[in-house]
């Protein structure tokens, strides 16, 4: 069991490096807007042009 | 793709799905108003006719806005000395727009199209929540096209100041928290693994180095996420305000060093639930913030420049000045559609002034040299010359928008629900901690310490401080979907204790516009005639029958020769050799001062048509009032009109005579307002702004919602009053879910407490229960929130 003493600390460290992609995402506004993109995703490919979905 | 317009029974506005007007039904019209028509046909002329199938396919958060009566000019926007803009990095200039009325998926692919029907647009990237759309123009642009092209979709555009330092900070706020949320989770997913070993019975060396362990994991959940819970305790405590974060800040701090101790001497801790409770507090915290922002965002932030050119006369020359540039006695021009920049008197012209604004008088008034104008009342007709008297802060509306900031201020400030009861709480909490102490320390001190540390531990009020936030959050997210947008909580608390209902008439009650309300004997040939004849007035009068006219069927004037206009007000011409005369109906004496005036078609000295035209009382007002009524309310009527038609409408939508108020200015009816008990006030725009703040509720139904927002704690959109029974029907369910998982989460407590108090509590049992409960809550909450 006394690998535990590695284990857990490097399990601790795997999930320090999601607080800090998460910090990061955090700052950089990813987290600012969670309503317009699922709708603008929809709704991209429709070309004006045509006026229809391709 | 675009379907052709069926024929057939729509009931409802193909543009903005409002109901049809039945004079408008029975001609088989497809919209609610001209506006509605022209957006239309716009949108499938641009080839946008899309707008409506996604609309369709997507459930919207509200329904398109009719379109805007009239076309503004937005041509300030393209001053960089009144409308600074930014420069990004490649030299194109972007503007941040507010863009009112947008509210689903279809309106952010509109918008996004923007650069396929203005070359001249680079890009557009609309924030649906917060309804701002940035815009970037490619060289030589213009955002006034940009303007006047989002107002003909039927949106009303604000140019705001981007990036405005608020927003920047509020943003950067909203970072934090996150961040905050994310090592508070941090901390409890690994202490909760830690824990589950140590629970199971883990001993001797890898047992210390788990405990040290989990003091290192849980410092910054107790330190950098939970600082908004000390900081918020300490400012309470020194304001000697009682609020659910003391009690959860105490907590916090005795558990983190009674930890401390506990690892040192090897025994066990509470982090692992502490930590999970950092998170959770904080999550629902974030939840209500974000929703309430959606809602405060919109009034908060906005600074935009309506309106911003004024016409100064010097000398012979008539020059554009920007509106702080004003002073008094300058002479200004003030042309049709405009408004006055300031209050004066009026020195050559004559015209009609809507004074609406501060009186709440749905008739335009008639001015001519020598009278009193207000600023903010709107000119209508006529271009006219005015000597500026008063200037800025100065004008009266300046000094209503000061006294309802100062009504505002003064309003007691609601103590919530949580912490009223939390301040009883910790209490209970504090004197069982104390008597265990006293009565088990008698025998053992140590264990008697080992239990009151449980006690205060494991009833921190979890389960109070996360009902609340969590129920609100559901509350105002529904509320904003079924159109009422709601300041903050403590309007929802409030909502249940009012006794008393004031309506303004002009606006709220009515629609606030003058127009035709009766036709008869109306043939496609008189309607031109009489059109025909009437286009050449410019009464307002005339212009409200001109433009009802126009949306009929013919849409071709005759030629009129010999028109005049007669000394009894009406009008005379000759149209293929018939005389026609419109004239002033005054056969009905009683109905003078009454909001109706009538008029009589002549054609050859033959009565042939008869029209009425007034302030049209909204749908569906007599029934809701009723309904209303029948819940207890006291329902009054307060409004700046003059005394019979205030009477009219009061006694056709239901209100006693008793309660009915005329001829009131804005400062009047907030005396009057505080003569009820526990009164809400329902209005709407500015003549009303200091009566919705004198109000322990004031709910705006009409107008832009950043205008009133600033005022009153909530807006009604779409439907306005008919609104009202569902609104207080909303705030009931929530005060009763609130008050059902408080009673739960008391009820939890006080077990909490006995079971502590005879020592059953172990940091194993602390573990599962609290979760457990926060679950509950979350249960509640949800179920609550369902019945919304």
């Amino acid at each position: 069991m006394n690998v535990l003493i590695l284990m857990v600390p490097m399990a601790i460290g795997v999930s320090f490096v999601f607080v800090v992609a998460f910090v990061w995402a955090a700052r950089n506004g990813q987290f600012d807007d969670l309503e317009t993109p699922s709708h603008r995703i929809l709704y991209d490919e429709i070309d004006l042009k045509k006026g229809t979905q391709p | 793709m675009s379907e052709p317009p069926r024929i057939s029974l729509e009931t409802h506005c193909r543009h903005c799905q409002e109901p049809i007007p039945s004079d408008r039904l029975a001609m088989h019209d497809a919209f609610c108003c001209a506006g509605c028509q022209s957006v239309y046909t716009l949108l499938h002329a641009a080839g946008l006719g899309d707008y409506y199938h996604i609309q369709a396919s997507v459930p919207s958060l509200r329904k398109p806005q009719a379109a805007p009566d009239r076309a503004q000019d937005y041509s300030f926007l393209d001053d960089p000395e009144l409308t600074p803009v930014q420069t990004s990095a490649d030299g194109l200039r972007c503007l941040d727009f507010y863009v009112e009325g947008v509210h689903c998926a279809a309106c952010v692919w509109l918008i996004e199209k923007l650069p396929d029907i203005l070359p001249d647009v680079a890009s557009a990237r609309l924030q649906l929540g917060e309804a701002t759309a940035s815009v970037i123009l490619k060289q030589n642009g213009s955002f006034a096209k940009v303007a006047a092209m989002l107002q003909s979709f039927g949106y009303t555009p604000h140019a705001i100041k981007s990036k405005a330092e608020a927003e920047n900070f509020r943003r950067k706020e909203n970072h934090t928290h996150l961040i905050r949320i994310g090592v508070a989770a941090f901390s409890a997913g690994n202490l909760m693994i830690l824990s589950v070993a140590l629970y199971s019975g883990l001993t001797g060396d890898l047992a210390r180095y788990f405990h040290w362990l989990s003091l290192v994991l849980v410092l910054p959940a107790l330190t950098y996420s939970a600082w908004p819970f000390y900081r918020s305790a300490w400012a309470n405590i020194r304001q000697r305000h009682m609020s659910i974060d003391i009690p959860i800040a105490v907590s916090l701090l005795i558990g983190l060093f009674a930890g401390m101790w506990h690892v040192t001497t090897g025994q066990e801790t509470y982090y692992d639930s502490l930590s999970t409770l950092v998170f959770l507090l904080l999550l629902s915290r974030y939840a209500l913030a974000r929703v309430q922002q959606h809602v405060v965002g919109q009034s908060a932030f906005l600074e935009f420049y309506q309106n911003a050119v004024v016409h100064v006369i010097e000398g012979n020359q008539v020059i554009d000045r920007p509106l702080h540039s004003l002073a008094q006695g300058m002479h200004l021009e003030v042309r049709p559609n405009e408004r006055i920049p300031v209050d004066g008197i009026l020195i050559q012209g004559e015209s009609a002034v809507d004074q609406s604004i501060l009186s709440g008088e749905a008739y335009p008034v008639q001015i001519a040299p020598g009278s009193e104008v207000w600023c903010g009342t709107l000119n209508q007709n006529g271009t006219v010359v005015v000597e500026a008297r008063q200037v800025g802060e100065d004008t009266r509306i300046a000094r209503i928008l000061q006294q309802t900031r100062s009504n505002l201020l003064s309003r007691t400030r609601l103590v919530s629900t949580t912490d009223r009861l939390s301040r009883r709480f910790v209490a209970i909490v504090l004197t069982a901690a104390v008597l265990i102490l006293i009565l088990v320390g008698q025998q053992d001190m140590n264990a008697a310490f080992a239990r009151a540390l449980a006690l205060v531990i494991i009833s921190c009020p979890c389960a109070l401080a996360l009902t609340t936030p969590l129920i609100m959050t559901l509350s105002l997210k529904k509320a904003y979907r079924k159109g009422y947008l709601i300041k903050d909580t403590s309007a929802i608390e409030r909502l249940p204790q009012l006794r008393t209902l004031l309506f303004d008439k002009t606006g709220t009650l009515t629609e606030g516009r003058f127009e035709v309300l009766t036709a008869t004997g109306l043939t496609p040939e008189v309607a031109a005639a009489v059109g025909a004849l009437e286009s050449y007035s410019d009464h307002p009068v005339a212009r409200t029958l001109v433009a009802y006219l126009e949306t009929q069927e013919t849409l071709l004037w005759p030629r009129v020769e010999e028109f005049h206009a007669l000394n009894t007000g009406g009008v005379q011409g000759w149209i293929h050799g018939h005389l026609w005369t419109v004239l002033p109906d005054h056969r009905d004496a009683a109905q003078e001062g009454a909001p109706v005036t009538a008029l009589q078609v002549l054609c050859q000295g033959e009565p042939v048509a008869h029209f009425t035209l007034g302030d049209r009382i909204r749908p569906e007002m007599k029934a809701t009032l009723a309904a209303l009524k029948a819940q207890g309310f006291t329902l009054g009527l307060v409004s700046g009109d003059q005394q019979a038609a205030c009477l009219a409408v009061a006694r056709e939508v239901g209100i006693p005579d008793d309660q009915v108020f005329w001829r009131h200015t804005p400062e009047q009816k907030a005396a009057r307002i505080r003569e009820f008990k526990a009164p809400a006030m329902i209005g709407d725009g500015v003549n009303d702004m200091i009566a919705l703040a004198a109000a322990d509720l004031g709910i705006s139904v009409q107008g832009g919602v950043e205008d009133n927002l600033r005022a009153a704690d909530i807006h009604l959109s779409g439907g306005g009053v008919r609104h009202l029974p569902g609104l207080l029907q909303h705030a009931h369910i929530t005060m009763v879910t609130i008050r059902f998982s408080l009673g739960f989460s008391l009820c939890y407590n006080l077990l909490a407490i006995t079971a502590s108090g005879l020592g059953y509590v172990t940091p194993l049992f602390a573990a599962i229960l609290m979760p457990i409960s926060s679950l509950t809550v979350l249960a509640i909450a949800l179920y609550g929130g369902k019945r919304l």
